[in-house]
């Protein structure tokens, strides 16, 4: 039996996506209604009951955000919606905005609401520029309908969102630097602090939000029978969208309560591994996600259980690998990717991940030695470090788990 | 040409003139003030005139004289205006400006002198442009082709076998990576992923995503819906 529920999904298929009348006839817009109703502490108390976790990766507290952002004192805020996933294997939010454009509409006005922003602005990454003209669409019906603009519900509350495009750079994922990319620049990472939350897009305070955790806003506003809180477990609650995708059957997106095994996950939704092969290993949250050999498979999917198992869950992200590819070509590929993607700007990234694709290339060929793996363990620290983003943070992180998990795959011959 | 020789006379009479007053008439101070900053204002404007001729104006010159492919036509600058106009001529929204022009340009790359005459039309500096063009990957300032095939190189298609596409795709076109054909109709892009991780090996072309590209048949497939 599928383990998957429908709680942030519960919208897919059932209306057209191209009409907001349809939206508000399944109940559309009601969250926004009830939300003008309320204060900004109280609804960033709800998110706070609901113990939601920014769906980035960073798992920042969403409830704490919010009120932490209602708390800084300005004449103008802003709201951002980080929907520049661009960690491999991730394409959650693709299916939100394809199948629910409305919903991270209204999540993004419930956000500006509650922390008093003037204006919105959805980051869109160049690579889902066939969403776009939906997007823009959304967002016209929504200023007809008066739930953008000038005073919205009459509640004295302006507000408008607009839609910005990405250009192809996974370091735009990072805040600062999309930030940067939106007020028309190249998006190198700024320095921090003074963090976004205080002076951000513009130098205003700015709240980013991942496009799931806008998207669960509304759902949680309507759900007087705390039906998400029986989902989940302790430490862990309610539900999480996952992008399955690998060597697996049936790849896709799927709504899980956390606390389902990886085993669930992969042989229950995902339907296990093509022509039966063994897996070789999962890697969970991206290409800066750690990965586990395959004695994680009963290993529940929450935030404890995964941190204790040494992995996480960062962007939802899971990647099936078989044992018909290597530890090293999958640890190649990696470093390909963060190599091409590294902006430039701090020496430990620049320099950290030539360094380390160049040993790789030593371990792919056999020719390593004992002092290069120690050299690998340094650099990789020192960019985890020293690194002025995330992206040098975490770059290291797969080839840091695979050090670990499999050392066979680094002998010296 | 005509205009250095016109603005060099401009610039005699006046200074003949101010000679003239200042030095052989002996007029009044006042007078004498007022005409200095007759000649400071004339002198000042002249200076930004020629200023603008020679920077302002530099990419006709390249379109007159430099080139023979003129790239920037009467029509695509028409477009180009839609184009920043649809962005409320904002200087800001660089990014979203360059991508709908490289859309518009068959060859969807940005060129040189489109670079210029956005840094006239925004004003801003060319080297802010230049920034973009090249820190982002999805714009280019080399010319393409028509369908710039693009063949994800993360690691979810690489596991589902993009080695093989690459192969059928070089093959089929007889090109290599980064390679155009003869016809100028399709080139081979290696690209991070683009989130179809779920149809992988995927490709995609001018914004649209082929997947599940796991046999020649499916590869000759995809190029002809193209063509």
């Amino acid at each position: 039996m599928s383990k998957a529920v429908c709680f942030m999904t519960k919208n897919f298929g059932k209306y057209d996506v191209k009409s907001i009348g349809s939206y508000m006839a399944i109940g559309g817009f009601d969250a926004l209604k009830k939300a003008v109703n309320m204060t900004g502490e109280e609804i960033a108390a709800t998110l706070a009951t609901a113990q939601i976790k920014g769906r980035g990766g960073a798992g920042y507290d969403m409830g704490k955000k919010w009120s932490q952002a209602k708390a800084v004192i300005a004449d103008s805020k802003v709201v951002v919606c980080n929907a520049d996933e661009g960690e491999p294997c991730t394409f959650k939010d693709r299916t939100l905005i394809e199948n629910d454009p409305f919903n991270l509409i209204e999540g993004m006005i419930i956000a500006g609401y509650t922390v008093d922003a003037q204006n919105g602005y959805i980051y869109l990454r160049e690579e889902y520029s066939h969403l776009r003209p939906l997007l823009l669409d959304a967002i016209k019906q929504a200023k007809t309908y008066g739930f953008l603009g000038e005073n919205i519900l009459g509640k004295g509350f302006n507000y408008n969102i607009h839609l910005y495009s990405g250009a192809g750079a996974y370091v735009c994922g990072e805040g600062t630097a999309l930030v940067e990319s939106i007020e028309g620049k190249s998006g190198r990472p700024r320095m921090k602090p003074p963090f976004i939350k205080q002076c951000g897009l513009y130098n205003l305070p700015t709240c980013v939000n991942n496009v799931e955790s806008l998207s669960l806003v509304s759902s949680i506003l309507l759900d007087d029978e705390k039906k998400y809180l029986t989902y989940g477990t302790e430490g862990s609650v309610g539900t999480k969208l996952v992008s399955v995708a690998g060597n697996v059957k049936n790849p896709g997106v799927f709504e899980i309560p956390f606390g389902v095994t990886v085993r669930d996950i992969v042989y229950g939704l995902a339907g296990g591994i093509v022509d039966d092969h063994e897996i070789k290993l999962i890697q969970f949250g991206g290409a800066s996600g750690k990965f586990a050999p395959k004695s994680i498979l009963d290993t529940p999917y929450t935030y404890e259980d995964l941190r204790k198992a040494g992995v996480g869950v960062g962007s939802g992200a899971i990647l099936v690998v078989d044992e018909r590819t290597s530890v090293i070509d999958f640890l190649k590929t990696t470093q390909e990717f963060f190599s091409h993607e590294s902006c430039g700007q701090c020496t430990p990234c620049r320099e950290g991940n030539r360094h380390i694709k160049l040993l790789l290339k030593k371990v792919a060929e056999g020719t390593h030695t004992a002092l290069d793996l120690a050299s690998m363990r340094k650099i990789a620290k020192i960019m985890a470090m020293s690194s002025l983003c995330g992206l040098g943070e975490t770059a290291q992180s797969a080839l840091v788990s695979a050090m670990k998990n499999f050392e066979e795959d680094f002998q010296i011959k | 040409m005509a205009n250095i020789v016109f603005l060099t006379v401009w610039w005699l009479i006046n200074q003949e003139m101010f000679d003239l007053f200042m030095n052989k008439s002996g007029c009044a101070t006042i007078l004498k003030i007022y005409f200095f900053a007759i000649k400071t204002y004339t002198v000042s404007v002249n200076l930004s005139i020629l200023f603008n001729f020679i920077i302002m104006r530099g990419y006709f010159f390249i379109m007159a004289f430099g080139t023979n492919d003129k790239v920037l036509t009467k029509k695509l600058a028409e477009q180009i205006d839609l184009i920043l106009f649809a962005h409320g001529n904002d200087g800001s929204k660089l990014v979203g400006i360059l991508l709908d022009i490289q859309d518009v340009i068959p060859n969807h790359y940005i060129p040189t002198e489109v670079a210029y005459y956005l840094a006239d039309k925004l004003d801003i500096k060319i080297t802010t442009i230049y920034d973009c063009i090249t820190f982002y990957s999805s714009i280019s300032d080399t010319p393409r082709a028509k369908y710039p095939i693009q063949v994800c190189n993360s690691i979810v298609c690489k596991i589902n076998h993009n080695d093989q596409l690459f192969e059928t795709l070089k093959e089929l076109l007889n090109i290599d990576l980064k390679e155009i054909t003869y016809d100028g109709r399709f080139t081979l892009e290696s690209v991070p992923c683009f989130g179809a991780c779920d149809v992988a090996p995927a490709v995609r072309v001018n914004g649209k995503v082929y997947g599940h590209l796991t046999t020649k048949e499916k590869i000759a497939d995809m190029l002809n819906e193209l063509i």
